[in-house]
């Protein structure tokens, strides 16, 4: 194994680990304003990965873009999804929240049968196999575009979290949703925004994955079980440590490819996600929910 | 999703116009199970697997039936879970009491499915799982008039040894492993060792990885300049996708439906599906002459080429339609035993068939002894899949070594 070889594992694992921390962000954030582990978080993504499919199809815009433009519509499903599921839920048992956004998720991959049937669905643009070369290793431009809109993306939920004022009551309602009310915040109105803007992100993350990756009604669940494990190696509700977790775990699933030489690579990725359950309980940097 | 979608598909599927003329829809349908993953991962082969049962029996029907009377194949959805088929066979089997069953089903849910039919004691008509190590079991129960991994392991070397008369070639292996991708390409690594090839890297890669640029990688590294790749569509478009940002341009031997999908030229570069040679070890070519009524009638119902996942359930309904005839001509009634009688006694010859076998003749284990490969290569600026091997059936030469 050459260390050419290690170092382009490494360099599109983190370019890939930037987009998988916005979409794990955004179930970070539901998380820890709500309290609810949406396990239908990668379906709603292949909606939007979908939603993306069908806007460059139509106008001809790259993927990148017809992300963007997708927001609002994702954002009136979020919407529809919290008054109608999430909303009721917020404070039941685990097990609950659980079982309905496991059938939320069965729901949604049946409904994407129904319509797209089981093809695999991608945007050609060309821009897919544009490259550019460090030396001798190869950085893919769309994966490289796709990294700098989810950091920049990531970067503004950052900013309104921490510098403006539906921030502060963001936060506020994280950290204590009662103590937030009686200082006067709408907290159920706050959940709802959070889970609408939560649901519009993936919009941006979709538009970034179609630059280089493809849709079928069951993508969602890979993106559902890695966003999981990202917000659980970052420590639960702790969306600093949801970052940098998707950033190495992106770059551990990229080495153990390159590494072990075998399909049994990922298992390493799960062997990773124990050791830090172990040893670092509440998260990576220390900081989230006990787990 | 399981029980909706296996509801739905239960009553509304399949299919097919059942009536030609007024007789035929005044005889007694006759009612065969088939199993196929209609959702879940790997949901595109029964997909197509049932668009091709929908013109098998338009055609059938159309034909005058079977023995005078209407066929129906009710498919039933397993999602291509092993734990899935063994519920669908049991109530197949005890509740409903089919006399076969035919099977549109992955390996991985073929070996459950063998399993409980040789339990239950019904015969199961294999068409599409390729698993050699199933007829290797002794079972008396199953059959299978699909191609095995060895047949596909034999093309790919012969056409492997094509190749080396033209230059030097260093091969290597890329492949998902699931157990239709390694066991195809163990037997391959033992084929070419045993004829004193060396094989410059081998790299395996797990279904779920979404990054396939280290394995790509790791073969462009290798110096290989011929890859031999198992895997299935998903794959197949990412990893050509990463051999196009890699400037990687081998000659493309591919294994498994990925590198033949008929959306490949939808999906990736189609100048570079040319570049790389992309070549398919297949069961199935819609520019045979045999398949001409088929490829016509699919393409005006579903209006894009068939696939050979389409391909391989059509050929089943028909070698099912032989063995149900001959049962009922010889004034049998449908039974478990009858039927595994009729099966061993077909002989349905090549020039019948859509697939490029020389016959479907089971052997003592359930083996075809009739099937054989072919290899198809993307050509015309990677827009049309030709037969180019083997030189019997080819319909254009294979391009050259690059």
């Amino acid at each position: 194994m050459s260390v050419e070889l290690l170092f382009q594992a490494a360099v599109s694992g983190f370019l890939m680990g930037g987009i998988y921390a916005l979409i794990a962000l955004a179930l970070a954030l539901v998380f820890g304003v709500m309290g609810v582990l949406n396990f239908a978080h990668g379906d709603l993504l292949m909606v939007g990965m979908y939603g993306v499919v069908l806007v460059s199809a139509s106008t001809g815009l790259s993927p990148f873009l017809a992300g963007l433009l997708i927001v609002p519509a994702m954002m009136a499903i979020g919407w529809a999804v919290f008054g109608l599921l999430i909303r009721p839920i917020v404070g039941s048992a685990p097990l609950v929240q659980a079982q309905l956004t496991i059938g939320l998720s069965f729901v949604i991959q049946s409904a994407a049968f129904l319509w797209f049937g089981a093809d695999l669905f991608n945007v050609r643009t060309e821009l897919g196999a544009s490259t550019i070369h460090l030396g001798a290793i190869v950085v893919s431009v769309p994966l490289l575009i796709g990294f700098v809109i989810a950091l920049v993306a990531s970067g503004l939920l950052a900013w309104f979290l921490s510098a403006t004022v539906w921030g502060y009551r963001v936060r506020a309602t994280a950290e204590d949703p009662v103590m937030a009310q009686l200082c006067g915040v709408k907290v159920q109105r706050v959940q709802m925004w959070v889970f609408v803007g939560a649901t519009g992100s993936l919009a941006v993350a979709a538009g970034c994955l179609m630059g280089f990756y493809h849709v079928t009604p069951v993508v969602g669940l890979q993106f559902s079980v890695l966003s999981l494990m990202i917000v659980v190696l970052g420590g639960l509700g702790d969306l600093r440590g949801a970052m940098v977790a998707a950033l190495v775990l992106g770059v551990a699933e990229a080495l153990a490819g390159a590494i072990f030489n075998s399909a049994s690579a990922p298992a390493g990725l799960y062997i990773l996600f124990g050791a830090v359950l172990l040893l670092r309980p509440h998260g990576l940097l220390g900081r989230g929910a006990t787990v | 999703m399981n029980k909706f979608l296996q509801a739905v598909i239960g009553l509304a599927v399949a299919i097919a116009p059942l009536t030609s003329s007024p007789a035929l829809a005044q005889a007694e349908e006759i009612v065969i199970p088939a199993i196929a993953a209609m959702s879940g991962a790997v949901a595109v082969t029964g997909q197509d697997a049932q668009k091709g049962i929908a013109v098998a029996l338009e055609h059938i029907n159309a034909d005058g039936g079977v023995a005078g009377r209407p066929l129906k194949i009710q498919l039933y959805d397993t999602q291509g879970n092993p734990g899935v088929v063994r519920q669908v066979m049991e109530r197949l089997t005890r509740l409903e009491r089919a006399p076969v069953i035919l099977g549109c089903e992955i390996s991985a849910g073929t070996s459950a499915a063998a399993q409980f039919a040789e339990q239950a004691r019904v015969p199961y008509l294999n068409s599409s799982a390729v698993s050699a190590e199933l007829l290797e079991r002794g079972y008396k129960w199953y059959f299978s008039d699909q191609i095995t991994a060895d047949t596909e392991a034999a093309t790919v070397v012969e056409f492997f040894e094509h190749l080396m008369t033209q230059g030097d070639v260093v091969p290597a292996l890329l492949y998902e492993d699931s157990p239709r991708g390694a066991g195809t390409i163990e037997r391959i690594e033992a084929l070419l060792e045993a004829r004193g090839i060396e094989i410059a890297a081998s790299a395996p890669y797990s279904r779920s990885d979404r990054n396939l640029l280290p394995p790509v990688k790791r073969v462009q590294t290798s110096g290989a300049n011929v890859v031999i790749w198992a895997g299935y569509t998903e794959d197949v478009v990412t990893g050509l996708q990463a051999m196009q940002q890699l400037d990687f341009k081998p000659y493309i031997v591919g294994i498994g439906g990925g590198p033949g999908d008929v959306r490949i030229p939808q999906l990736v570069d189609r100048g570079f599906i040319e570049d790389v040679n992309l070549s398919t070890v297949d069961y199935f070519n819609p520019d045979m002459d045999r398949a001409q009524r088929f490829v016509k009638a699919y393409e005006e119902r579903h209006g894009i080429v068939p696939s050979s996942y389409a391909s391989m359930c059509y050929r089943g309904v028909y070698t099912l339609k032989a063995a149900l005839e001959k049962t009922l001509e010889s004034g049998q009634e449908l039974t478990t035993e009858n039927l595994r009688a009729a099966i061993l006694e077909i002989d349905i010859p090549g020039d019948q068939l859509i697939s490029p076998f020389s016959r479907i003749k089971f052997d003592e284990h359930g083996r075809n002894v009739g099937s054989q490969n072919l290899i198809a290569q993307w050509k015309n600026g990677g827009t049309k899949k030709v037969t180019v091997w083997p030189p019997e059936v080819a319909v254009e030469e294979p391009n050259p070594l690059n």
